[in-house]
């Protein structure tokens, strides 16, 4: 009797500890599967935002290609740079998205979607670059069209001095003008070519890279914007004269 | 006495002119037309012609006008853009200049990229 509770007991307890056992067995099939149908889920969600991503920098980088083929105000051998440049960045992506919808892996996506971002820099290097660019070659043509005003006005101020009239204000001016158009003359010079040769690796390695450049731009339209104050006070000084 | 064996044409009924009624006739015309006064159709022949003759006239100097016409001259829609002098023109188009300068060099944030695109990076 007591050997027969001992052993009814004895079932009770393992069919009980079983229980639990046989349950966790049968719960640890369902999270594999679901591991895997989640992480082929991050994986499209991660094509789609990366093939996104790429979309929007082409849009983005074909409309500043359309606006450069119909700029006036950069040079030739610089827009072609400049074109050439976002082109390759445009094919570059193209070749990036096939890529990205081949991977199989998320390992490989998310190295595909890195590269979007550091190995293109459309918005933080390549964009603001072509614009720098542009605005350095506005500014030189500004100062070449300053430079000739300025031999003008100072024909116009060695007449009024012919004739006896008291020129040592236009003078000055003419002095100040001519002063800054030297000092932007030094601010601009090989500009371009330090803008065209950087590249979305120097943009990783310093993300301040660009500041120098749009400083020193604005200085030199600054120098701009005083030596046309200049011309402007002689002119209307000469007409004063008349 | 004719020979009954030798066939006879039958002879056309004899028709009194009489009373014969021609269409014309029938219808209150002559049969034959009236003659005519020779002078009368000359006088509007001429006067076919003259009228032709004018309008000729008329078309060929309308044409005439129309060709030699002096041509209208255009009536300015706008007032003409006063001349800027040799001085002060280059010193718009720096002005022109400076303000697109900055707007384009403001639209450019070195530490943040380009304002117009999306910052993300």
């Amino acid at each position: 009797m007591n050997a027969k509770i001992l052993i009814r007991n004895a079932t009770a307890a393992f069919l009980f500890a079983a229980i639990p056992l046989s349950s966790a067995l049968s719960v640890s099939a369902t999270p594999a599967a679901s591991v895997t149908a989640a992480q082929a889920q991050k994986l499209t969600n991660l094509k789609t935002k990366g093939a996104a991503e790429i979309d929007r920098r082409t849009a983005n980088l074909g409309a500043a290609l359309q606006k450069l083929a119909a700029s006036t105000k950069i040079s030739p051998a610089n827009k072609a740079a400049l074109t050439k440049q976002l082109q390759d960045e445009l094919a570059g992506l193209a070749a990036l998205k096939t890529k990205l919808a081949a991977d199989t892996t998320l390992t490989e996506a998310r190295v595909d979607v890195q590269s979007i971002v550091k190995d293109y820099r459309v918005y933080v290097l390549m964009l603001p670059k072509a614009r720098l660019i542009t605005a350095g070659d506005r500014i030189a043509a500004s100062h070449d069209r300053l430079a000739t005003l300025a031999d003008k006005l100072e024909e116009k101020i060695k007449a009024q001095a012919a004739v006896g009239r008291d020129v040592t204000a236009m003078q000055a001016s003419l002095t100040d003008l001519r002063a800054k158009l030297v000092s932007a003359t030094t601010k601009l010079t090989g500009i371009s070519d330090k803008l065209l040769a950087l590249q979305p690796t120097d943009y990783n390695a310093n993300h301040a890279l660009l500041v120098q450049y749009h400083d020193t731009l604005k200085a030199a339209q600054s120098d701009l914007k005083t030596a046309r104050d200049d011309a402007r006070s002689i002119i209307v000084a000469l007409k004063a004269a008349k | 006495m004719p020979d009954p064996s030798t066939p006879t044409t039958p002879s056309a009924p004899e028709v009194s002119s009489a009373a014969v009624v021609t269409p014309f006739e029938s219808a209150g015309l002559p049969n034959s037309p009236q003659p005519t006064d020779p002078k009368r159709g000359k006088g509007k022949f001429i006067v076919a012609v003259a009228l032709i003759l004018v309008l000729a006239g008329a078309g060929g100097a309308a044409y005439w006008w129309y060709t030699q016409r002096p041509v209208a001259q255009k009536t300015p829609t706008s007032t003409p853009t006063p001349v800027a002098t040799e001085l002060e023109k280059p010193l718009q188009e720096v002005d022109t200049t400076m303000g697109d300068l900055d707007t384009s060099l403001g639209n450019v944030d070195p530490a943040l990229g380009d304002k117009q695109g999306d910052l993300s990076e």
